[in-house]
């Protein structure tokens, strides 16, 4: 090989390591990853802090919310977005939620009130919605349920990322190109005096099972006097 | 054939029809439900050759079918709630994209059992009660409601036994249906005929005199209209106060309503009277049958009011096993107390003769 072709083949490799050095600088730019807290106060004790990271510039609240791995129900009205019914345990079922969102007729009882921090401390009901409201970088978002006006301490973002149980740096991309979990946590202990219900007992899932066994042994046995009617001459 | 000679009186089987219906109106716990569905079909079952319109109704009750496996694929596609994911679709594909769950499906499910219930409540009651003996058990007022009603509820079987008819016609001309474009010698003459049999029965009805005012003394006639607003409007408020929550107030204005609807339903003395060759009477049967709707209609009221998860059930956003009330679920088998209690042709034809 010539030193002229040996150089032309020097510069051509340098130049294709700058290129693939490049392109992994860019996709590492590309990979930054933002981070908003949740905060959901159950209202009987418990509190729910979850920090999650996303790729995108902004998010809705209710992608916010569903990412932040939370047991959750909603129900969509439409054009005006998602209500929320359920968050983990507490809450209540869609065909009650699409009648008027949890709500009854007294006045104090209580739905899941989207709010979020104007100013440390003050929060503020987000009336356009959660699938509306945009959460980017930094932001904490917080689910009440209350009848009333909600009370929540002032919160910053590393606030709820030493709650929700993140020591040290903030979680990175993995390896692999795939977002952290979100870090989640609730503390307290619920002071309703409602306990979780078990279900039915083996006795009594036996005895259902019998009953229906009873009425279905009354079809048979109507099916068949049927049979016997047809067979008369 | 009137209902008497058929079987149970008409009242029985609007009231076997309410204590079926209760299960599937208050709630969605499949228990309760498949046991009404199960004692339903039990009946349906006994009753089909003495159930004078029961063909008639079979297309209501297969379309119930496909609605109800509709319901299903639609809650399935639709509700995004639950933790036991199935499989996900394609996030591009519009409104059905998203995770399919599990409980989604469980729901749909139920809801589905439910209509189907409800369909098959109806469209047996529908079947073997005789609406003429019905119609005569109304109070004078509300015959014209009543008549309305019983041209509604007929409309769907004449409408079944028209386009048969209309199909064996046009089969005997040598009519083959190959497509959409086929349906046009069918759907034209049954149009047709069904807006004749209107314009008769019309005709039939205003020679009788059917809506025609009745004579009432001059100083009820000024103040009807005023009260009938009045009694409207307390109606509507009670149902707004029922909704709010306020209960208490909403029963009282209830009540008013009540009151002043049996006082415009009694016997006017200025009306002609109705008179009936035999009063209908019930039999030994009846009783049987309404003690058995009775105690499954008294069981599902009981369960709303002191233990109402007995008739609920959420499988959102876990799974869990539908509370048992087993007192509940065992007194639904008085529903299929009419099951037992068909006559055989024989017997009823002697006894229609005696």
């Amino acid at each position: 090989m010539s030193g002229a072709v040996r150089r032309r083949v020097r510069a051509g490799s340098i130049l294709l390591w700058a290129l693939v050095a490049l392109i992994f600088l860019g996709d590492a730019n590309a990979q930054e990853l933002n981070y908003a807290g949740v905060v959901v106060d159950y209202g009987d004790g418990r509190t729910s802090y979850a920090l999650v990271a996303f790729e995108e510039e902004e998010i809705t609240a209710i992608e916010l919310l569903r990412r932040s791995g939370l047991d959750l129900v909603t129900v969509s009205f439409g054009g005006l977005g998602e209500g929320v019914c359920q968050i983990e345990t507490q809450g209540c079922p869609p065909t009650e939620c699409r009648r008027r969102l949890c709500q009854t007729g007294d006045p104090d009882s209580p739905f899941w009130q989207y709010v979020r921090q104007s100013a440390p401390g003050e929060w503020k009901f987000m009336s356009l919605g959660a699938s509306a409201t945009k959460v980017r970088n930094g932001d904490v978002d917080a689910w009440v349920w209350t009848g009333g006006s909600p009370e929540l301490p002032a919160m910053t973002i590393e606030d709820v990322a030493r709650l929700a149980g993140v020591t040290g740096d903030l979680p990175s991309v993995a390896a692999d190109g795939a977002v952290p979990t979100p870090a989640r946590r609730t503390v307290g202990a619920s002071n309703s005096s409602s306990a979780e219900d078990d279900g039915p007992s083996v006795a009594t899932m036996i005895g259902g099972a019998a009953v229906l066994a009873v009425i279905g042994g009354g079809v048979f046995l109507a099916a068949r006097s049927r049979g016997r009617r047809r067979a008369l001459p | 054939m009137s209902s008497r000679a058929a079987g149970l009186d008409p009242r029985t089987w609007l009231a076997w029809a309410v204590a079926a219906s209760l299960p599937a109106l208050a709630g969605r716990n499949p228990l309760p439900l498949l046991a009404v569905l199960l004692a339903v079909l039990g009946v349906r079952a006994a009753w089909s050759e003495a159930a004078p319109r029961d063909a008639a109704w079979r297309p209501v009750v297969r379309l119930a079918v496909l609605f109800a496996f509709l319901a299903t694929l639609f809650n399935a596609l639709t509700v995004r709630a639950g933790t036991t994911v199935l499989f996900t679709l394609p996030s591009w594909l519009p409104i059905i994209g998203g995770p399919v769950t599990l409980n989604a499906v469980i729901y749909g499910v139920i809801s589905g059992g439910a209509l189907l219930t409800l369909v098959l409540v109806g469209a047996h009651v529908a079947a073997v009660v005789d609406w003429p003996a019905a119609l005569r058990l109304l109070p004078d007022r509300l015959l014209t409601v009543a008549v309305a009603g019983s041209i509604a509820i007929a409309f769907a079987p004449q409408t079944v036994v028209a386009y048969r008819e209309i199909r064996e016609a046009q089969m005997a001309r040598g009519y083959r249906p190959r497509g959409a474009r086929d349906v046009a010698p069918l759907l034209v003459p049954l149009l047709h005929g069904g807006l004749e049999r209107a314009i008769t029965l019309a005709e039939a009805l205003e020679s009788r005199a059917f809506g025609a005012p009745v004579a009432v003394a001059a100083g009820w006639q000024s103040g009807r209209g005023v009260i009938t607003a009045v009694v409207l409007a307390v109606g509507l408020a009670a149902g707004y106060l029922l909704a709010v929550g306020q209960v208490a107030v909403a029963a009282v204005a209830m009540l008013v309503v009540v009151a002043a609807f049996l006082w415009v339903m009694r016997p006017e003395r200025t009306l002609a009277r109705r008179s009936r060759y035999r009063p209908p009477r019930l039999r030994r049967s009846d009783v049987v049958a309404l003690a058995g709707a009775g105690i499954a209609g008294m069981a599902t009221l009981t369960a709303l009011l002191t233990d109402p998860a007995a008739l609920r059930y959420e499988p959102y956003p876990r799974l869990t096993v539908p509370a048992i009330n087993l007192w509940l679920l065992l007194a639904q088998a008085g529903l299929l107390a009419p099951a037992f209690l068909v006559e055989p042709a024989g017997e009823r034809e002697e006894r229609g003769r005696r």
